[in-house]
């Protein structure tokens, strides 16, 4: 579908670096680096779920974003992000377990954390994949967008343990949140 | 006790409790949790508590220093400071008064827990301290280095003075946080390892309050002229603190090893399970994979392998729904209902498995089924059990389960 067939106001996205970061590949070990000093920065809600999350971002970007569950068809991406008039939606897979969907969700939200620049994305999704070659990360945008959103991810408080042990369990077990 | 065993004693703690606080502050780097930076002071303030302690080190900063016992007042000095973090653990363990959302209590109130530190442990413990120290000055000239101050000169006012407020900050600090920790692990199910953790911490607390106690009775005997009782704080108290102090090491570090261990073991478990996802697809993989020898070897950064390999082993049965078919499914689904055995998170296992290896069989083969299974097995798992789900996918993915579902289909 090419971008003057979709209704007006649906624009669907893929990602590029921002300006200046072109071709910014650097290895893993410094992009988790980076990727976690972002984080400290990013004034994210404490030990969130994904919708809390994306509220929190939703406030600070002045635009509601709403999560809607899909039937995913062959060739087609996992997670997308798209831009309305007056929101933004991500989708994500509805036949998969709830922590692989909140890490597809977070890969979406960590594009926009990093500012990546939205592009409509008039090609086929798996003429896409086939001109990414190796991985479907060797395209930096996504890289970049996988490795915070699983730092992201390991953030999040999916499954916490009980209120008055919280604070004990992160101490003498060295873990955040039990889904780690 | 003899000096020299217990000087080897002594230097013994004083390593393992740095290997401790090495432990802790690289567990802080990574997480930033507070009560992580606290426990790496408490265990490096104690290390270097138990140095000044140990008698060949302790003549060496005597004679170094050339003031009296010196080396007294830096290994109570040290405790002082350990009973600080102590109390300031208490309060960021203590649970809130009110009852906020689940989610909340992970977020440290900050503010409240800096007023009580100030509050509870800064002025208290910047009182003693310094009081200790004016005490230490007044009584440590012309003083016999060559015997134990507590029960030789306990008569003197000023070091009586100074012995019980070192007992009494030390044992108020341990009794805190035995008691929180009893209180913790009395709201956790029995049998888990948090639980034995906090109890472990309980009686280290109380074997290291058993030397306070003997110390405090055989001071006051020797205060009040009675020596007879000097045993108590000469072997007793120091055997009692030792040990005691093993045990605490061991529940502080404990459970983050039985963790890391888990994670090893779930890490190499995952490995079968994650190279099916990548015969799915070979591109889901964010990094290279490591060779066989470096995969047996990985120790470091298993919470981010682990993150990874099953976000990618998700994402690999995801790509292969299209090519599990249906009646794979529903055969593995009629086995598994005859095996009565099988825990129900065995069974969803088992049947995962079963239909991962029937799609990975249609895809090989490119025989796409007419209809494909419209509910993935294994997909209503609560994100605490996803982990433990997918190694249990995995163990059975080579098991005689999945060989039977395929033989019968075929």
């Amino acid at each position: 579908m090419s971008a003057a067939d979709m209704p007006l106001g649906h624009v669907a996205i893929r990602w590029r670096l921002p300006e200046g970061q072109e071709n910014a590949l650097v290895g893993l070990r410094r992009a988790r680096r980076e990727c976690r000093a972002l984080l400290e920065k990013a004034n994210l809600p404490p030990y969130s779920t994904v919708q809390e999350l994306c509220e929190r971002l939703g406030v600070q970007r002045g635009r509601p974003i709403v999560l809607i569950a899909r039937e995913m068809t062959h060739g087609q991406r996992s997670g997308q992000f798209e831009q309305h008039l007056t929101e933004d939606r991500i989708y994500y897979p509805q036949h998969t377990s709830t922590a692989h969907q909140a890490h597809i969700i977070c890969h979406e939200i960590a594009h926009l954390l990093l500012a990546h620049i939205p592009e409509l994305d008039a090609l086929d999704p798996e003429v896409v994949r086939l001109v990414l070659g190796r991985s479907h990360y060797a395209d930096p945008a996504e890289e970049q967008a996988e490795v915070l959103g699983t730092l992201l991810w390991q953030q999040l408080n999916l499954a916490p343990a009980e209120p008055t042990n919280a604070a004990v369990v992160t101490s003498l077990e060295h873990r955040r949140s039990r889904h780690v | 006790m003899s000096d020299i065993i217990f000087s080897y004693l002594c230097l013994f703690l004083s390593i393992l409790l740095c290997v401790l606080a090495g432990f802790k502050l690289r567990a802080w780097r990574r997480q930033r949790g507070p009560a992580l930076l606290v426990m790496g002071m408490a265990a490096l303030v104690s290390a270097l508590s138990f140095l000044c302690a140990a008698p060949a080190i302790a003549h060496l900063i005597n004679r170094v220093s050339g003031i009296g016992p010196f080396s007294v007042l830096l290994a109570y000095v040290g405790r002082m400071l350990f009973s600080a973090c102590a109390i300031t653990l208490v309060l960021l363990w203590s649970p809130p008064s009110r009852r906020p959302a689940s989610r909340e209590v992970w977020a440290v109130p900050y503010a409240t827990v800096r007023s009580e530190v100030r509050r509870k442990v800064m002025w208290v413990y910047g009182l003693i301290i310094p009081a200790m120290a004016v005490l230490f000055a007044v009584f440590c000239p012309g003083m016999d280095t060559s015997v134990a101050l507590d029960t030789t000169y306990a008569h003197r006012p000023s070091v009586l003075v100074f012995l019980l407020i070192y007992q009494a900050g030390f044992g108020w600090a341990l009794w805190q946080l035995g008691r929180i920790s009893w209180k913790h692990a009395a709201d956790l199910p029995a049998h888990g390892l948090l639980r034995r953790t906090l109890r472990r911490l309980t009686i280290g607390c109380v074997l290291i309050g058993g030397y306070c106690l003997s110390k405090t009775v055989a001071i006051t005997a020797a205060a009040a002229d009675h020596h007879a009782l000097d045993w108590l704080g000469s072997i007793v108290g120091p055997l009692s603190g030792c040990v005691g102090c093993l045990v605490l090491a061991s529940g502080w570090a404990g459970a983050a090893v039985v963790t890391w261990r888990q994670r090893r073991a779930d890490y190499r478990a995952l490995h079968p399970l994650w190279m099916t996802a990548m015969q799915v697809d070979g591109r889901l993989a964010l990094d290279n994979p490591l060779r066989p020898w470096a995969e047996r070897l990985a120790t470091r950064d298993l919470e981010w392998r682990i993150t990874r390999r099953t976000r990618e082993i998700r994402d690999g049965q995801l790509a292969l729904r299209p090519w599990v078919p249906a009646d794979v499914v529903e055969v593995a689904r009629r086995r598994a209902a005859e095996h009565d055995s099988l825990e129900p998170q065995e069974r969803e296992a088992a049947i995962a498995a079963a239909a991962l290896a029937g799609g990975v069989r249609a895809l090989r083969t490119r025989q796409r089924p007419a209809q494909h299974s419209e509910h993935t097995p294994g997909t209503d798992v609560a994100p605490g059990d996803e982990r433990r789900h997918l190694v249990l996918v995995s163990q059975h993915l080579q098991g005689p389960f999945v060989a039977q579902v395929l033989a019968e289909t075929a």
